[in-house]
């Protein structure tokens, strides 16, 4: 079974994220607010087995950055001990509590996501680079 | 916390993922759950439980 990779060298290119924010917060700091942190723990692979060779170390920090946020997370497999990490910034959209993964640079250097319903092209920046 | 995502290629393939990010104990405690779907509708899920580290 492959291996989801958020790498924009990987031949599937990152389309488009979104984070959903549901928890209800009835004050003005921004509902990611009690996520920041770092995290350390393991996960594993939920099959109908007792085999626990799918069990991964994985450490993530969520961090805030101007009006979004940032997730850092990396993923080691305890049995072959090989590591992967990934970085996403996220940035408000216009409806509230949904944040998009940002993809593209403006003009003042800030991240903003694609938006194919804007014409953006659909694939990632690599494809961009090509248009 | 919920985060969506598709990728997808030049020949159509895609893979579909969410991450739900749920904190308990006060958020001490943060609980993982992904997701994971490609179009031949093979699955994967993948739990965890993280555990809040000091700064």
């Amino acid at each position: 079974m492959k291996t989801l990779d958020l790498t924009l060298s990987n031949p599937l290119r990152w389309l488009a994220g979104a984070v959903i924010l549901a928890s209800s917060l009835g004050t003005l700091a921004a509902d990611f607010d009690p996520f920041v942190g770092h995290y350390t723990g393991s996960a594993r692979v939920v099959d109908n087995t007792a085999d626990n060779t799918n069990t991964r170390q994985v450490s993530v920090d969520i961090s805030k950055h101007k009006k979004g946020f940032h997730i850092n997370w990396s993923t080691t497999k305890l049995k072959t001990g090989k590591s992967k990490g990934y970085t996403i910034d996220f940035v408000p959209t216009k409806r509230n509590h949904i944040y998009a993964a940002a993809q593209k640079t403006n003009v003042f250097g800030g991240k903003k996501p694609l938006d194919p319903l804007q014409g953006d092209p659909t694939c990632g920046p690599g494809s961009q680079a090509r248009a | 916390m919920k985060v969506l995502g598709l990728l997808i290629n030049d020949q159509g393939e895609f893979e579909l993922f969410s991450y739900t990010r749920t904190l308990h104990d006060d958020g001490q405690t943060m609980s993982l759950r992904y997701l994971h779907l490609d179009e031949t509708g093979e699955q994967r899920v993948i739990e965890g439980e993280l555990r809040r580290q000091a700064d």
